[in-house]
């Protein structure tokens, strides 16, 4: 399937699953900021 | 009050369901329960301020799991049963205004994955005998919400319908050792008169035998069960014949079609049901772009229909919407 998908829990218990195509969630993952490294540089540097 | 109730006569069940008399009637657009919820503004049942397809379990559903305890006393004649299942909302798009006719044949193949894989989790439940994905659509069925969505029924038993069509498909296999679709299908290509539009995996028709002057049976060519058994190449087909279909039906008369679309696929309570065959029926209500068809006295009363119109002639009406092909489907994208 080229859907991925999320399942959460409602407040009132029911479940709710959120399917995203590849794409989707390919260009969410990019929209993401980099990540930082607990003394606040951003990885990719060289040591 | 929740449960089954036993009809002695018709030898069925029947779901009371009480909690569903005040669910949600055509609330302003403002307040559509299934558009995202937006920063700021009132909670729908989409937590997420944009999504693709959801699906989630129906806030007045008409089985639920864990069931609640039937709160009436059964006897021998009258049987009681708890109204154990689940109840889904498939929301198509996050966009509010629209159909399931616009969506693109891309998402059309991206929803098609998702009905697979709730068909497959919800039938590998050992307390679900059936999984019926379907749609209402327009106020002339009785929506209750107009944004494009479809539903997902799991039942603990198999419905009345597809249990005589399975009755059915099983004696014409142990007569004549073929599949009863199979040869549906085959007789309508050679007479061709009823064909509405084909693919190489699909073929959408009016069956000779239709009910509703505008009953339009889409079958996949080779035998599958379900669609769990299609391929990629099928998958995709269905996408492109599922928006011909749509797009034909709202262009016979401009108008947007009423339907009820229902996805008819074997049982699965773990028995073989190769004599089963998969296919979509659409039932439109409407005669003539003003007039509907009403299932009455002799419908209603004694489950023998009437077509006012004849097949033929609605399968060429449907044949001369657009568009003309199937590969023309793609060009209503541009």
């Amino acid at each position: 399937m080229a859907m991925s998908k999320k399942k959460i829990v409602l407040e009132d218990g029911r479940y709710l699953i959120y399917y995203m195509s590849d794409e989707k969630a390919e260009a969410k993952q990019a929209e993401r900021p980099a990540e930082k490294c607990s003394n606040g540089k951003c990885h990719g540097g060289a040591k | 009050m929740s449960e089954l109730r036993w009809h002695p006569i018709l030898e069925e069940w029947v779901i009371t369901a009480t909690h569903r008399q005040d669910r949600t009637f055509l609330p302003p657009d403002d307040y559509c329960p299934l558009c995202p919820t937006q920063p700021g503004a009132f909670p729908t049942e989409i937590p997420s301020a944009d999504y693709e397809i959801v699906t989630f379990e129906n806030k007045f559903p008409s089985l639920q799991h864990p069931a609640p305890k039937p709160a009436v006393e059964g006897s021998e004649l009258y049987k009681v049963r708890p109204a154990d299942g689940i109840c889904e909302v498939v929301c198509y798009s996050s966009r509010h205004g629209g159909t399931l006719t616009d969506v693109s044949v891309e998402e059309m193949g991206n929803l098609i994955d998702v009905w697979t894989d709730r068909f497959q989790e919800l039938g590998a439940k050992d307390f679900i005998d059936y999984v019926l994905i379907f749609e209402n659509k327009g106020k002339d069925i009785g929506v209750t919400l107009t944004h494009p969505h479809g539903q997902i029924y799991a039942f603990p038993f198999i419905p009345p319908k597809i249990q005589t069509e399975l009755d059915s498909a099983q004696k014409h296999q142990d007569r004549t050792g073929r599949c009863l679709f199979c040869d549906i299908v085959e007789e309508e290509l050679k007479d061709g008169r009823r064909i509405v539009v084909e693919n190489d995996s699909f073929v959408a028709m009016i069956p000779f035998f239709a009910r509703y002057p505008y009953e339009v049976y889409v079958f996949s060519r080779n035998h599958h069960q379900s669609m769990l058994g299609f391929s990629d190449k099928e998958r995709s087909d269905l996408a492109v014949i599922l928006k011909a279909v749509l797009l034909k039906y709202d262009n016979l008369w401009g108008t947007l079609q009423p339907y009820m679309m229902i996805m008819h696929q074997a049982p699965t309570d773990g028995r073989d049901y190769g004599y089963y065959h998969y296919h979509i029926e659409f039932h439109p209500p409407h005669r003539t772009k003003v007039k509907l068809k009403y299932l009455a006295g002799c419908e209603s009363g004694a489950g023998s229909y009437i077509n006012d119109t004849v097949a033929e002639e609605k399968a060429a009406e449907l044949r001369e919407a657009a568009p003309s092909t199937v590969e023309s489907t793609f060009l209503t994208e541009l």
